[in-house]
């Protein structure tokens, strides 16, 4: 097998390659296709390592993801992967075959639901196995609002004889900070903690924080808009040791950071499907066994009378399908995602006028935030959108406009330059040449629309 | 239309039947076209209930120019400009009733946010053109070769006055699709499309004053102004006092109803005295006047094809355009001098300039 040229072309080449290879039925054809690539792409580490990236997903599941396809020719980018993901190749091809099956409500007690049912607690005993915890703790819900919305709502109400005094932190994803928001109404305290300029909260200040009556700590393990990964093992044992509960919507941390539960000591954890390559509409809550937990939906016993609803027995297959691939792989696609940030960061660097707005240490590497001196947010974001550029400016409001991020607020930049501002999310598909291709774009725009070179 | 391949047009869209169609003509003309809806304030900013989001710059109204725009296959966006209506459109409003005067707040938006911080905007997005929705032409002024504004073809509907404060660079980078229709054309078109926004209902009001109580907007919105603007007299044509009012910012020249005057017989409001916080009332023919000041002046022409030659002047929506001609008074001011004296020529309003039926300047009222 011949080199692999870098860039579009090196892309190309693979995509031809594996085209061209019937890789499932010849793994050790394809082995061979991977060492010599490396061999011989020597001074070329990052389409390497994307191409081996993908050959892995290639291999475990016979097909490539068909937009990569689509992308190259459509000379369009994505990198909003934070944001949803596109469905795993193997997810798609795994619910095409099950859309074939009778599918029915596994709450029915007849044996069609009790098939359904079946169906559903495989997909639980899947997802427990892989996060590290029974599957009496596993609650499927809606995605990872919901499960944001039931742990705060329904932890907060069902320990009110203890105490009414809950924290959190400024730059929470507004599925936590309008639940806390709501609560407050109610008549709880809330505490939100302060990060430092990194986005960084202090331990001490949430020790000194905590009172009689605190009976809850929600904190996020992956910041959405800059990656920042939080201490969730020391916030977990300082929960611990104060008899507080802990929940961590961990909804940027699956597929990025290995998660076992159970080591952890926290009491609830979420998780969000369509992030990892399921379709949107599926989620889930970690809940220890026997955590109170009032339930928010009303109307039936389903997930073990705390959550109410016809569950997504498809969604919950995706789900475990979809998890249990990337915790097989978090290895490898670390790797990949460490490779891909560091050329990232090194490429944005040299643009004019850009803040990078967060060290790159302590950050999930899918994830890298920067913003923009003397540019109109709006305008860039648009420019990049009619250049078929995907990425996120932050906090889109239900509208579609943009509000300077509470994040970036949260950590000191001023409205303007968190206005200003694009998060860059990285996929198990992105490759080196894309992030050559957006950056070149990225230079261009902010060079034409800087005010102060006007 | 000339053939306007690859020219790439920025559509802005409130949601409704007129800017959804426009759109659609410019996609069918072969136009790039971008939609474009501005947020100017969010519901609860102006008092409104938020669980009645349905006039402009609601969710609705956003997702509706979206849903059109996907329709199309064109993109949509939407811009926050609440910070720049707030800080000059409603700004001004506020003002300007407490001087005294009447507002209208379409115009400043006009002039200062569509055709200023949009196109502002725009030109980061190297677009070509602006359009909108307005039922206006844009016609080529014989004299001066330069671009004028036309009546729309509905008459019923001709936004032409609302559009005088366009600077002429900017009216040359813009579109008016919808001049050469009339609303019911407008109406059957989009149904004929299937355009789902073809029974929208028609927006009369002042788009942050939904409910047209600008009262009830000033109180709950403003209420220090409200607080700092005392009671004072209304005095007849006489001289005398012969009642009360409850703060100048509540009345508008014209004005009859809601006075609380029990005189016998219909009294309007003539003037309002600021300094002497008086307001003075009497019959319709004592409002009457032939010349006013007017400044803050747009000319889309040369002033040598405007100044001492005969022009149609209207002062405000509903008025037909009467003759008049304008001399300067300094480099701020100009006089205007009807034909005929004219009923309520009142401050704050914009004094529109017609020549040959088009409108080739215009300024707002300053004194009577």
């Amino acid at each position: 097998m011949s080199v692999i040229p870098s860039g579009v072309e090196g892309q190309k080449a693979c995509m031809r390659d594996i085209e061209n290879t019937n890789i499932t039925t010849n793994l050790g054809r394809f082995n061979d296709l991977i060492s010599v690539s490396f061999d011989s792409a020597q001074d070329d580490v990052q389409t390497r390592t994307s191409f081996y990236f993908m050959a892995s997903i290639i291999i475990s599941s016979g097909t490539a993801f068909d937009y990569v396809r689509t992308m190259i020719q459509a000379n369009s980018i994505y990198l909003d992967h934070a944001a949803g993901t596109a469905l795993l190749p193997q997810v798609k091809q795994a619910l095409v075959g099950w859309l074939a099956e009778p599918l029915f409500n596994p709450s029915s007690i007849h044996a069609q639901g009790r098939k359904s049912a079946a169906t559903l607690e495989t997909a639980r005993l899947d997802t427990a196995r892989i996060l590290g915890c029974k599957p009496s703790e596993i609650i499927f819900t809606s995605g990872g609002t919901e499960a944001n919305n039931l742990a705060i709502l329904g932890l907060a109400h069902a320990h009110i004889h203890k105490g009414r005094h809950l924290i959190t932190c400024q730059t929470e994803h507004p599925s936590v900070l309008e639940t806390f928001k709501q609560l407050e109404q109610q008549g709880f305290e809330v505490s939100y903690l302060q990060v430092n300029s990194n986005g960084q909260i202090d331990l001490a200040e949430l020790q000194a924080t905590l009172t009689e009556t605190t009976t809850l700590i929600s904190l996020m393990w992956v910041n959405n808009e800059t990656g920042l990964i939080h201490p969730i093992t020391e916030i977990s044992k300082i929960a611990r040791k104060n008899g507080i509960l802990f929940h961590c919507d961990a909804v940027q941390a699956l597929g990025h950071i290995p998660i076992q539960v159970d080591h952890l000591k926290l009491d609830a954890l979420s998780c969000s499907g369509h992030k990892i390559g399921t379709p949107a509409g599926i989620g889930v809550l970690y809940l220890r066994k026997g955590t109170p937990l009032k339930g928010q939906n009303h109307g039936g016993d389903q997930e073990h009378n705390q959550r109410a609803g016809t569950q997504n027995t498809l969604g919950a297959r995706s789900f475990a399908l979809a998890l249990g691939f990337h915790q097989a792989n978090i290895q490898i696609s670390h790797q990949h995602f460490e490779v891909l940030s560091t050329y990232l960061s090194q490429r944005l660097s040299t643009i004019p006028g850009i803040r990078i707005n967060h060290k790159i240490e302590d950050h999930a590497s899918h994830i890298l935030n920067c913003s923009f001196h003397d540019v109109d947010g709006e305008a860039l974001f648009i420019r990049l959108d009619m250049a078929n550029m995907a990425v996120s400016n932050g906090s889109a409001c239900s509208s579609g406009s943009q509000a300077p991020s509470h994040v970036l607020t949260a950590m000191g930049l001023k409205d303007s330059l968190a206005q200003a501002s694009l998060r860059i999310s990285l996929g198990l598909e992105t490759t080196q040449s894309e992030i050559d291709l957006f950056c070149d774009e990225l230079e261009r725009i902010i060079n034409s629309i800087k005010r102060d070179l006007k | 239309m000339t053939a306007p391949t690859h020219k790439k047009v920025v559509i802005a869209m409130s949601g409704g039947v007129d800017s959804s169609l426009a759109a659609r003509l410019l996609v069918e003309q072969g136009y790039d076209v971008i939609g474009v809806t501005m947020k100017f304030w969010g519901y609860i900013d102006t008092g409104g209930q938020p669980t009645h989001e349905s006039n402009c710059c609601s969710l609705d109204d956003i997702n509706n120019a979206k849903a059109e725009c996907a329709t199309l296959g064109i993109p949509h966006y939407t811009l926050d400009m609440s910070a720049e209506f707030k800080q000059i459109v409603i700004k001004n409003f506020v003002s300007e009733y407490q001087a005294g005067r009447t507002p209208n707040p379409c115009i400043i938006c006009n002039t200062e946010i569509k055709w200023h911080a949009l196109l502002n905007k725009l030109d980061d997005l190297e677009v070509d053109y602006l359009a909108t929705g307005h039922y206006a032409r844009k016609i080529k002024h014989k004299a001066s070769g330069k671009w004028v504004i036309g009546r729309g073809k509905d008459l019923h509907k001709d936004q032409s006055y609302v559009l005088w404060g366009i600077r002429p660079e900017d009216l040359e980078r813009t579109l008016f699709p919808l001049g050469d229709l009339s609303k019911k054309e407008v109406r059957a078109l989009a149904s004929q499309a299937d355009m789902h926004t073809a029974d929208t209902p028609e927006s009369m009001e002042i788009c942050f004053v939904p409910d047209n109580d600008y009262r009830r907007f000033l109180n709950e919105q403003y209420p220090e102004m409200v607080a700092s603007a005392p009671t004072g007299d209304f005095i007849n044509t006489q001289g005398e006092v012969i009642g009360q009012h409850q703060g100048i910012y509540n009345y508008t020249i014209g004005q009859r109803k809601g006075l609380g005057l029990a005189t016998g017989e219909r009294v309007f409001v003539n003037k309002i005295d600021v300094e002497k916080n008086v307001i003075h009332v009497g019959n319709r023919a004592a409002a009457e006047a032939t010349t006013f000041r007017v400044n803050s002046c747009n000319w889309l022409i040369p002033e040598e094809h405007i100044f001492n030659t005969p022009v149609t002047v209207q002062i405000r929506y509903n008025h037909a355009a009467k003759p008049a001609t304008i001399t300067r008074i300094d480099d701020e001011e100009i006089k205007v001098i009807f034909e005929k004296p004219e009923n309520a020529i009142t401050p704050g309003q914009s004094a529109v300039f017609f020549q040959d039926g088009y409108v080739v300047g215009g300024g707002i009222i300053k004194s009577v």
